[in-house]
């Protein structure tokens, strides 16, 4: 009895197989789908009736082959569904345009100090900032710029009306300087900021400019760390292959000093009329050296102690170095079709 | 400073050429800004760092680079004093030795004056000057070779047969050679004679003492002045001379003497046959003490990180002219009377280094670990703050930090301003004190070259004075003008900005960092914003910025045509107000909503009805919104009608319907009571 009836649902299965290929339309399944599932005359419906009559022992098993037929029956209904309907949808041209929405952009300048700062942050450095309008003092004196030396005309300042002791800070030096008063070494930071010299703007010169300054204290720092400190950095922003030069610089806050150069990440001293090196496949990058003993001093710092290393460089150099940023002044435009070029 | 490289070689035999003297040159320090051809002489425009006087002449170059390279020859500059015949009439006087503690020159007779020799000429124009007469140019030729500016005065317009070194009187005048007649004070120091004043010390001589085509006799003056005070007049005047710029930075105070004599050479064979040498003068009562600097063995290791044998750090001193007295396990270094730079034992590592080659420096990481890491919250914050508001659409922008005082004057009293003694213009005369101005002049320049969206930030410090202090404040500005959504063709309306949808902008960005803030009516109405749509932001109970629109007159003044949006907040109150939040497991209860639509009197702002609802507040009212906001046809003109959304959900039980529904009817009520809704 149970194997007549085992044969009856192979049958309907390959019936079903049969027909359900032959369907062209939605309509068409939804007649096959009644004719085999619906509730009161489908065919698998009708099939349950004979439960009745099997013995007990072969009733979980008829129950289980009913069950697995009509799953398959659904799950064929529910497939040529599917690719009824697709045939009958027209698919969307994706190819239209995309809508125009608006992003912003970080600030170029902002751009590279951060990646800068990230640099430094990887290599254990802290930030240290400070305000904008200094005491000429951090500014200057405990920087060992005497007072009237020519040093000081190198940097030329605005002055604050009614605060004859203030100025507009003209590096981000006396951030270093704040930092050594107040904290013992060993110091590791990064002070980066803005500036102000008293220059008009023209294609290489703003009033307001920015830079980052680092300085290490700490026992038995010498100038070798100094090379290799800078090393690290320069690669990491100007790529693996980045040779350094150390040429001998003055700065009054460090003894000896250094100005570094990269090599030229263009041409590499190959092209003769390089935009960037003018064929000296040397650029000139930032300034550096040993602090010098007066301003550990002045700092509170033990020269015979400690010793350490400081340097600086310009963000603005670097727009117009390795972003090829033509005309300074276009950084302070707020231009969108300059600042969307970044960030 | 110029560099004639024929000229040089009388001092220095090399073979390099010029692209090789140049590297050599850069490698010890001294940078090559050019390279000119005058007349077929190569000369190199180069320079020198202010703390290296040395530098500024030949003879000092010429030194440097023997110490590079000890195999050169270097001509040593000697001659003999020639005799004098020596009177002893005229006397030196010198009453401020603090300004010029020494004081040397001479006396020559029938000096003739006339053109410089066809040599002297071509020299003079390599260096850039202007041939005058023979005893000028050599005097400039003696400037450009020895590095100590020497001045020579009429000797017959000298009155008294006495030269002064003294501070000027307040009120006396000197009409130097070129120039308007300069008023004098106690700061200036002078040369001058029984009469007054006859020359600015250091700076430039006086038109009546000079040399002229009638001048016979001459004074040859070669000194040391105070540095400071040189530098005080030369400034004071304006007048920055070839004299000044090396009295400032520092001469030799010890070839005063030799200068005088080398002088004497070149006029001897330029000006004329019968010149007769009077008197020999130098006064220098107070000789400087020898400078000495002792330098460990070990230090110049322990300062580089590299090795230099002592045989090596010895040589290169002794070719810059240092004196070396050795001792067991340090040098006691004499300084040489020219190196106004060396005082510590960092300096002569300097030195060392510099000879012996930055390039050989070796790279080592130092192992040193930072201290401490406080202080970078304000950072996070704005970088978050950076990011998300550009990947909403607002781009960064950055402004001087200079204001006109027009600017100013719509974001604060005038009393309050930070001037700038020396501003570049008056564009630029003051410290802004609002960081608007600078977004409203974007926006237009903006508006102008057709974007359509215009919303911008920046991040940056504001200045005020208050109380008579200066404070810097870190703010952050946002503004937005134009299409939010541009039209596209699936949507070709566009979403406009207007102040709610600037304000959800703002507030998302508030909420999802954490932050309790509230809109109040502004308590100070500054003007730049327009009196019906402006408000103060209050984060955590303090006042933290505004929020508005700008004042149409405002918006006028830089060129807006549209309306702006702008909103400016304290980076510090929203980074000290800032709590992150823990955990917090959701509700997963059901939860139950409900509408309520009613009129409301139009003066009832939205405002008091939250604050209705959140006196009342049941536990279990999870959250409520506004959905719809009508006004006009069919609703009373003192009314408008609101659609509001309530979502029930206690953390205690399920609620029941009923229970639910009593919730929102004594909400409502509540409602009725204090504000008087009509349901409908």
């Amino acid at each position: 009895m149970i194997d007549d009836l085992r044969k009856e649902i192979e049958n309907i299965k390959e019936k079903l197989i049969n027909e359900i290929e032959k369907v062209q339309s939605l309509d068409e399944l939804q007649l096959l789908k009644d004719k085999y599932l619906s509730r009161k005359k489908g065919m698998l419906t009708s099939l349950m009736t004979k439960l009745k009559e099997l013995p007990n022992q072969d009733k979980p098993v008829f129950g289980n082959l009913v069950n697995s037929i009509k799953k398959f029956t659904e799950e064929k209904i529910k497939e040529s569904e599917y690719q009824l309907s697709n045939k009958k949808e027209i698919s969307i041209d994706g190819t239209l345009p995309e809508f125009n929405i608006v992003t912003g952009n970080t600030h170029l300048i902002t751009f590279i100090r951060r990646k800068i700062e990230n640099i430094f942050l990887n290599m254990g450095y802290k930030i240290a900032e400070g305000p904008e309008i200094e005491f000429d003092e951090n500014n200057f004196t405990l920087l060992n710029f005497k007072e009237d030396h020519p040093a000081r005309d190198e940097q030329d300042t605005f002055f604050i009306n009614g605060f004859p002791e203030k100025l507009l800070r003209t590096h981000t030096s006396p951030v270093q300087v704040r930092y050594m008063k107040e904290h013992t070494p060993p110091i590791k930071i990064i002070s980066p900021g803005k500036v102000f010299r008293k220059d008009e703007p023209d294609a290489t010169h703003v009033p307001v400019f920015h830079q980052i300054e680092g300085l290490l204290v700490d026992r038995d720092i010498n100038f070798s760390h100094l090379k290799g400190t800078l090393e690290i950095f320069l690669r990491a922003l100007f790529g693996d292959n980045t040779k350094l030069r150390f040429r001998p610089g003055y700065f009054p806050f460090t003894e000896p000093s250094a100005e570094v150069d990269v090599s030229c990440f263009l041409c590499d001293g190959k092209d003769n009329k390089c935009r960037i090196c003018k064929g000296s496949g040397w650029l000139e990058i930032l300034g550096s050296g040993m602090v010098h003993r007066e301003v550990l001093k002045n700092c509170g710092i033990d020269p015979d102690e400690y010793s350490g290393f400081a340097f600086g460089l310009g963000i603005e150099r670097i727009a117009m170095l390795k972003y090829g940023v033509t005309d300074l002044r276009f950084l302070y435009e707020n231009d969108l079709r300059f600042n969307s070029q970044f960030g | 400073m110029r560099i004639n490289l024929d000229y040089l070689k009388q001092f220095i035999d090399h073979k390099y050429d010029k692209q090789e003297l140049k590297e050599i040159l850069a490698s010890i320090g001294i940078e090559v800004d050019e390279m000119i051809d005058v007349n077929g002489t190569d000369v190199f425009e180069v320079e020198i760092t202010p703390n290296r006087p040395d530098w500024l002449s030949h003879y000092g170059i010429a030194r440097e680079i023997r110490a590079k390279n000890t195999a050169l020859l270097l001509n040593e500059i000697k001659v003999l004093r020639k005799k004098s015949s020596g009177t002893g009439s005229f006397k030196i006087e010198i009453k401020d030795k603090t300004g010029c503690p020494r004081f040397s020159g001479a006396i020559l007779k029938n000096v003739e004056i006339g053109k410089s020799s066809e040599a002297i000429k071509g020299l003079m124009e390599s260096f850039g000057m202007r041939s005058v007469n023979n005893v000028v140019d050599i005097s400039n030729l003696i400037l450009m070779t020895y590095g100590h500016p020497i001045h020579i005065f009429d000797l017959d317009k000298i009155d008294g047969n006495k030269l002064i070194i003294r501070s000027a009187k307040k009120g006396e005048e000197l009409k130097p050679l070129d120039g308007e007649v300069k008023k004098l004070d106690e700061t200036d120091l002078i040369i001058a004679d029984e009469k007054g004043p006859l020359s600015l010390a250091g700076v430039m001589g006086g038109e009546f003492s000079g040399v002229t085509k009638k001048t016979k006799n001459i004074f040859i003056e070669c000194a040391w002045f105070n540095p400071s005070r040189v530098r005080k007049t030369s400034k004071r005047f304006g007048m920055k001379t070839d004299a000044s710029y090396i009295f400032e930075r520092g001469a030799d105070i010890e070839n005063t003497e030799e200068i005088i004599d080398l002088t004497i050479e070149l006029l001897l064979g330029n000006a004329g046959n019968s010149i007769e040498i009077i008197e020999y003068f130098d006064e220098y009562s107070e000789p400087v003490e020898k400078r000495k600097v002792k330098l460990g063995k070990d230090f110049p290791e322990k300062f580089t990180g590299i090795h230099i044998e002592e045989r090596v750090i010895s040589d290169i001193l002794t070719s810059l002219g240092f004196r070396l007295e050795d001792n067991s396990n340090y040098w006691n270094v004499e300084v040489p009377s020219f190196r106004v730079d060396i005082n510590a034992h960092e300096d002569l590592v300097e030195e060392i280094i510099r000879i012996y080659g930055y390039d050989k420096l070796d790279t080592v990481i130092p192992g040193t670990a930072s201290d401490s890491v406080e202080g970078y919250e304000k950072r996070l914050f704005l970088d978050n703050m950076r990011t998300w508001f550009t990947a909403n659409g607002y781009s960064e922008v950055i402004n001087y930090s200079f204001h006109s005082m027009k600017d100013n004057s719509f974001f604060g009293d005038e009393i309050n301003y930070v001037e700038i003694r020396n501003p570049i213009g008056s564009d630029f005369s003051v410290m802004r004190n609002s960081l608007a101005a600078g977004i409203l002049k974007n926006t237009a320049t903006n508006r102008n070259n057709d974007f359509k969206r215009i919303s911008l930030f920046e991040s940056g410090t504001i200045f005020i004075k208050e109380e008579g202090t200066l404070v810097e404040k870190d703010v952050v500005a946002l503004s937005a003008s134009g299409y939010e959504t541009l039209p596209s063709w699936k949507d070709t309306e566009g979403r406009v900005f207007d102040f709610f949808v600037f304000k959800s902008h703002i507030f998302a960005y508030l909420k999802r960092m954490g932050l309790i803030f509230k809109l109040t009516e502004a308590s100070e109405f500054t003007g730049f914003l327009k009196k019906e749509n402006c408000f103060n932001i209050i984060i955590g109970g303090k006042e933290a910025g505004f929020i508005g629109e700008v004042d149409d007159k405002v918006s006028a003044f830089y060129k807006n045509e549209e309306p702006v949006f702008i909103c400016q907040l304290d980076l510090d109150v929203m980074t000290e107000k800032r709590v992150e939040k823990n955990f917090d497991i959701w509700n997963r209860l059901p939860a139950a909503t409900r509408d309520l639509s009613f009129l409301i009197n139009r003066k009832n702002k939205y405002e008091s009805i939250a604050k209705v609802i959140e006196k009342y507040r049941p536990e279990a009212l999870e959250n409520y919104s506004l959905t719809d906001l009508y006004e006009g046809k069919g609703i009373p003109d003192d009314k408008i009608s609101m659609l509001m959304n309530f979502r029930y959900r206690s953390s205690a039980k399920t609620l029941t319907t009923d229970e639910v529904n009593d919730l929102h009817e004594s909400l409502t009520e509540k409602l009725n009571d204090d504000l008087g809704i009509i349901r409908r």
